[in-house]
């Protein structure tokens, strides 16, 4: 396969079919767990993590599910592969389980995941399904970090943990609480599109 | 009619494969997992009562509400206090605290363990300041303020802070009666 497919189908997922802005996929998630940047980071990573796998896993066996059961077997994989992850994580490498553990249980229901199983590898062969599973968990990450950093900062008036402004600041806690979520989603989804529009308009 | 039992084979198969896998993974992780938690609460009981040097269960406690285990603390032999764990209730399902009791009757450390606390909020009650609130007081802690014992609650997570409220109160009440049985 050609190198520049390749990087095509990475930059794919992180800009022009972006899981988070541009296709508005797993938004139970990124509502829910971008109150902090480590947390975003912590979430996306994970995220991608599964979906290289269990990526590569449906375009192996996409040949043998058939079309009529694929979303039940479909869903079966990656639960089975989420599960098998925890284990391993919990009993082999606690340190990275405690910093990832809150989030693998919610991967199950991440859709963006059945989304490209469906889409993307149910079709297509184990590298570029691989390379689609690593650029949209990447776009999926950098969304939450972009989010989360909003909501961090202007919400606990942190990055990372560390205070960013002086004692006099008061931070607006909307935003770490779950209306503040809708409210930054809303926004920064509207700022790249207005971006993204008015580029499409100079051309 | 061949088609449904092709499908259906077919999901089988894979529900199979998952099924063995699933097994076999929980298998070789069970003792590795179990170790770690184990270890895990040894280290949470010595954070919640950092004086101690040992730890004996109380096997025949009689054990009331959330409470879950009663550890007496020993610092050289003698009794120094209890060790309580307790899982009340909070946003997502129970949340394992571990108190640490002194004789007096004081709150010596209050530890959270695993929960599935919304992250960013409720987990919040897991950092080490909300924790240190308890330290050194007794009583009947609550959430309202203008008394001794009040509890600032995490902001947005008030379910949170009430469930671990809670359950030290539970805590500090087997304690007492533990203490008073003796």
């Amino acid at each position: 396969m050609k190198q520049n497919r390749s990087w095509q189908i990475i930059l794919n997922g992180l800009f022009n079919e972006n899981p988070t802005f541009r296709l508005v996929l797993g938004m139970c998630p990124t509502l829910a767990i971008t109150t902090s940047v480590v947390n975003g980071l912590g979430m996306g990573l994970a995220a991608t993590f599964v979906l290289i796998c269990s990526n590569v896993f449906i375009s192996l066996l996409r040949d043998f599910i058939p079309s009529k059961v694929r979303i039940p077997a479909y869903v079966l994989i990656i639960a089975t592969f989420v599960t098998m992850a925890e284990l391993l994580l919990e009993a082999y490498a606690y340190s990275l389980y405690q910093s990832l553990g809150v989030f693998i249980p919610l991967i199950v229901v991440n859709c963006i995941i059945l989304a490209r199983a469906e889409s993307f590898a149910s079709k297509s062969r184990p590298w570029p399904a691989a390379l689609d599973g690593l650029g949209m968990g990447l776009g999926f990450t950098g969304a939450l970090v972009i989010i989360s950093s909003l909501r961090e900062l202007f919400g606990s008036g942190t990055i990372l943990g560390l205070p960013v402004f002086g004692e006099a600041f008061q931070p607006a806690l909307i935003l770490v609480a779950a209306p503040g979520g809708f409210i930054t989603l809303g926004l920064a989804m509207g700022l790249i599109n207005w971006i993204q529009n008015s580029r499409k308009g100079e051309m | 009619m061949r088609n449904v039992l092709r499908l259906g084979f077919r999901l089988l198969a894979v529900a199979l494969v998952a099924g063995v896998l699933l097994g076999l993974t929980d298998y070789f992780t069970k003792e590795p997992i179990a170790a770690q938690r184990l270890r895990l609460s040894e280290e949470a009981r010595l954070q919640a009562f950092e004086d101690a040097d040992a730890f004996q269960r109380v096997d025949d406690a009689a054990l009331s509400g959330d409470v879950t285990d009663i550890y007496i603390a020993q610092k050289d032999g003698q009794n120094a206090g209890y060790v309580v764990s307790v899982s009340p209730k909070g946003y997502g399902g129970p949340i394992a605290v571990t108190v640490g009791v002194a004789l007096d009757g004081t709150v010596t450390g209050v530890v959270i363990g695993t929960n599935s606390e919304t992250p960013g909020l409720g987990k919040r009650v897991g950092e080490p300041a909300f924790g240190q609130q308890y330290v050194g007081k007794g009583g009947t802690f609550s959430l309202q303020s203008g008394t001794d014992s009040a509890i600032d609650a995490v902001a947005g997570a008030t379910v949170s802070s009430r469930a671990v409220t809670d359950g030290v109160n539970q805590a500090l009440s087997a304690a007492q009666q533990l203490a008073q049985g003796e």
